[in-house]
Parts: C-alpha cells; structure tokens; sequence
C-alpha cells in the first residue's frame, strides 16, 4: 500500500463571494468524502493552505530574492492536499474521480509520495 | 512509464465508470459499516454546528465575558464556525464538533481580548520599554478570571435563558427584544425575523443595530444589568416577553415561510426547551410557563405528521400535510403526555394567559381520534376569548377557520370578509389559504383558486407552494 498526495488545485477566485450557504453546501461534499475515506482506513490525512498569496524566494547573482507568490496571474492556485492510501496509481486515480473536488473544481493532482522502504 | 501509461488508461477510460468503482473496492479495506458515515448524517452534523451550535456558543461566551462583549462573542463563535468549514474538509469531522467549536471560539476570544489589552495600553501608557509579557499576563489572568470564575446571584443558570433575558431589557420596546432575542439568541437572519413580524427586511436590519448599540450604551451606565446578577424581580418583569420570545421561536421553526425547510425542527424543539427549563426553574416557574411549555409539547408531536414524503430528494420535507388528512398515529404520544401534565399544572391559581387558551385548543385537537371527532364547539369557544385577549386578526382568521368546521362555513365567510380590510393581512399567506379553503366549502372553487393563488404569491416555503399547487389544481 502506497501514499499518495492529492493536490487540489482551484481558480484564484473560486471561493470569493459565497455565501455562507453555498460554502456549506460546498463543505458537506468534502467532510463526508473525507468521513468515509477515513471510516475506510484509507484517508491519512490532509491540510488545507491559507488564502491569499505565499512567498517565492529566487536565487540570483547577488543574494536571495523574496517576491509574493504571483497568485492573481495564475489560471490555478493550489488549495491544499490530501493524503491517501492507495495500492498503485490506478487505484489512486478511481479514488480521486470520487473526490467532491473533481465536482466543485476541474483539476486534481495526484503524486505517489516516495516509499521509504 | 508502465505507471503512467495506466494512468492515461484510467482516464481516458471511464470518467466515472465502472473501474473506478472497482479501483475503490480494491484499494479500499473493508469498513465496518457502522463507521461509514452517511452523507446526509455528516450534512446534517454540519448544519447544526452551524445553527444550534452557534447560538449556545454565543450565549455562553457572553455569559462568561460580560454583554459588552455581545458582538466579540458573535463575532469569534462566526470565526471558528469558518475556521471549521476551512479544516474539517481537510481533517474530517473532529470527535465532538460541539468541543471543537468551543475550544477554537474561546482562543480567540482570549486572543481578542489580549489584543485589547494590548491596544489599551499602547494608548494608555507611554512608556515604550514596557513589558508585552508581564502585561500579557496580567490580561490572561484576567481573562481565566472571567472564563473560570465562580459566578454568585445567579438565579436563572442556563447560560441560554441569561441572554434571553439580557435581550429583554426594560428599555427596550417590547418588538426590539423579541427581534434581538431572535437575532443574537437563536441566530435568525433579519429576513427570517421580517417575515415573522411581516415587516421589511431593511427596517428589520436597522432595529436590530440600534437595539444592540442602546444595549451595549446601558453598559457604562452602572445600571445592572450584568447577566450573573439578573435578580429575582428582573426575572419575573422579563418573565412575560421571554415567554413571548419563546412562543416567536417556536412559531417561526415549525411553519417557516420561506426556505425550502418546511420545518426547521431544530428551532421548534429549541424553543420548546427552553420552555420546559423555565417550567423547571423555580425562579421562573409560573402557570403561564406551564401553558407555553403545553402549547409546545402539543404542537411538537405533529412534527412526524405535518410532511409528507419528497419523492425528489427521498425525505420527508416534500409537503404539507394538513391537520384532517394527518396520520394520527405519527403523533407523538410522549409529547402530548407531557403537554397535558403541563396543561393540568397551568391551571394552578386564577392567571389566565392567551398561552392557556391556545393549549386547550392544541389539546382539543391532540385528543381527537380522527378529524371527524374533533370538538370544534369547544375550539370555537376558546376562539372567543382568545380573540377578545388579543384582538390579532391573525387569531380572528383561525378563528374563521374553525367556525367553519363546527358547521357554519357562510357565517365564518362573512366574518373573514369582514377582516379583509385588516392591516397587513393581504400579505399573510394563511389567511388566503384560509380563504380558499372556506369558498371551497362555500362551492365557490373559481374564488377559491384565487385565493390560493394570492397564497402562492406571499412568501411562502417550498412544501407550502406545493401543497397550495395541489389545492389550486382541485379547483378545477
């Protein structure tokens, strides 16, 4: 059995503006999602990343640049990841079809975390 | 390569077809089934974390910090019930969503009230080499002080009730309690509160803010009115609005009119326990309590019986089920119990309140085996009176309604023409359905139609259109 990483990526803009109603409606998708992966001993777990932009360090010539993360130019942000148990990548890919993200956004990634053994 | 090669397989494939599935079953353990937890249990969790939860956070924060601190308290319980939506979709529902809440909503309370601490002695003390910590400290003590302090002269315990009776302070007219106990205490919208006091949602709004800032003004006053000293005799002058604010809150969950929820029994069965801990508390027992918590109890047990099954979404919101088509047997008979030992109790002493009349009208219907034995002479009776207590031409149109039934449908019709002219009947969708239902009896059915369209027009919740739908094809 492997990890995977699923990386939820969604508009700059997605989740601006809803009301606290949508969001719920939105919510209830994932947390009983996540309840049934978890009931299944299959979810190992996830974190969601802050809003807004994040930091991008450059390396140059002279030193080491810090710039905000360029979040409003981008098609996609990345929101946060999930961790699961899958037995190879087919498997991880039919769980993540299941995800509500793939229902509420349109781009999912998924990476097999390094085996340590 | 083989890897990836399977993963473009996959997709191209099926896009929710049957490998997935397959996919699921082969990497999934089996689960005990008593642990997967369904979609609609996990929903419904979620929205009572964001109603019940919410309130009782409220009210037992500002019980802790003081009604000053009425908006902080509304203000961090909203942050953390955020701060769930934002992890519990990444980390699951946590054991106790309710400890959770808590535990999220006091930090940054504590944090909040640090901050204001801080800011007060930055424009307090000029000093710039203070200490943060040891200023931090005394804040903090100050904070387990009023978080964990032993409170004495309470008479009323439920932290709920105290914030009830804080939003019915005396100097505020009686409609701004009632608005303010709905809004702060139960967490209604002012759109819910404006259709329960048939009133415009903006008006309603501005009520709201400036009965919440005359509330918090009373605070420098030295008028006390902390919420641990609530006295004896504050109670019993309160006493009467809450029990009103109470009977309010149990009228806008049981027939909501708007929404799709026909019955937001949550709210219902919130105000019906706060009756019962008033009935309870000896501070606040009274026969008028003992009525209210009747009239609550009796309506409560019809929850089951007044919708029908939705056979769109599989539930039992769908529609509206009339009292004469109700099956009897869905009543709840625990609680009709219970409502007649409250009825027997409220007859102590000689005090007579619309509570008492109502629930002997609620009692008359709880205990008719069919629609047809139903003591419609007896109701009538208690219209009368509860019609001279109140003058509301909201009872007077109940009252029509059940004339009719006790056999003189052209009398009761008349008498309802006579209302018309009532102010801001034409917006309340009962008494054109009412309306409806009287020319129906009259064998008027093109009246009738358009009564029960007018219904449909005022602002009514989804089971309530249906079943006027329904209503309006049979005038055909």
């Amino acid at each position: 059995m492997n990890t995977y990483a699923l990386l939820l990526n969604h508009a700059p803009d997605r989740y601006d503006g809803l009301t606290e109603d949508d969001y719920m409606d939105i919510i209830k998708d994932y947390v009983a999602w996540v309840e049934k992966l978890s009931a299944e001993g299959t979810y190992v777990g996830g974190e969601k990343l802050a809003d807004g932009p994040g930091k991008t360090l450059t390396k140059t010539d002279t030193g080491i640049e810090v710039h905000d993360a360029p979040m409003a130019e981008l098609a996609e942000v990345l929101g946060g990841f999930m961790l699961i148990k899958a037995a190879d990548y087919a498997s991880a890919v039919a769980i993540a079809k299941t995800c509500p993200h793939m229902v509420h956004n349109s781009t999912l990634e998924i990476r097999e975390v390094q085996p340590t053994d | 390569m083989t890897e990836h090669d399977n993963i473009k397989d996959a997709n191209n494939s099926t896009i929710a077809g049957e490998s997935g599935a397959d996919g699921v079953n082969a990497a999934a353990p089996q689960a005990a089934p008593s642990k997967v937890i369904a979609h609609e249990l996990v929903g419904a969790q979620l929205e009572r974390m964001a109603r019940t939860q919410r309130r009782r956070l409220v009210a037992d924060l500002v019980t802790k910090l003081g009604v000053k601190r009425l908006e902080m308290a509304e203000d961090v319980v909203q942050d953390a019930v955020i701060a769930a939506m934002q992890s519990w979709p990444f980390k699951g529902m946590p054991d106790s969503p309710a400890a959770w809440l808590n535990r999220v909503a006091r930090n940054k309370a504590y944090d909040r009230l640090r901050r204001e601490g801080r800011e007060q002695s930055i424009t307090n003390d000029d000093e710039s080499e203070h200490d943060p910590r040891q200023h931090d400290d005394a804040v903090m003590s100050q904070v387990a002080d009023h978080m964990h302090g032993q409170f004495y002269g309470a008479q009323v315990n439920d932290p709920e009730l105290k914030l009830i009776f804080l939003c019915c302070h005396d100097s505020l007219v009686e409609e701004d309690r009632l608005m303010l106990t709905l809004k702060v205490v139960s967490g209604f919208t002012a759109r819910d509160i404006a259709a329960v006091f048939l009133k415009k949602e903006a008006a309603v709004g501005q009520r709201l803010a400036r009965a919440k800032r005359k509330l918090r003004a009373l605070d420098g006053e030295g008028t006390s009115h902390d919420l641990n000293d609530l006295s004896r005799f504050a109670v019993q002058a309160r006493l009467n609005t809450v029990l009103k604010v109470i009977y309010l809150m149990f009228a806008l969950g049981y027939a909501p009119r708007r929404g799709e929820a026909l019955i937001q029994q949550d709210v219902a069965l919130e105000a019906l326990r706060l009756a019962e801990v008033l009935a309870g508390a000896r501070e606040t027992v009274q026969p008028a309590v003992h009525a209210l918590a009747a009239l609550l109890n009796l309506q409560a047990s019809r929850f089951a019986a007044r919708t029908g099954p939705d056979t769109a979404n599989n539930d039992m919101s769908g529609r509206l089920v009339l009292l004469r088509d109700q099956n009897r047997a869905l009543w709840d008979t625990e609680l009709i119990k219970r409502g007649m030992v409250h009825l027997a109790m409220a007859q102590a002493g000689d005090a007579l309140s619309r509570y008492h009349l109502e629930a002997g009208i609620a009692a008359a219907h709880a205990t008719a085996k069919h629609f047809g034995e139903t003591d419609w002479t007896g109701i009538c009776a208690l219209y009368v009176r509860l019609e001279a207590m109140t003058n509301s031409p909201v009872v007077a149109v109940n009252a029509c309604v059940a004339q009719a039934f006790a056999g003189t449908p052209e009398k009761a019709f008349l008498k309802l023409e006579a209302l018309a002219g009532a102010e801001r009947l034409s917006d309340y969708a009962p008494y054109h359905i009412a309306r409806g239902e009287l020319l129906r009896m009259l064998s008027r059915p093109i009246d009738a139609a358009e009564s029960f369209q007018a219904a449909i027009v005022c602002a009514a919740s989804a089971p309530v259109i249906a079943h006027l739908q329904d209503r309006l094809a049979s005038c055909v």
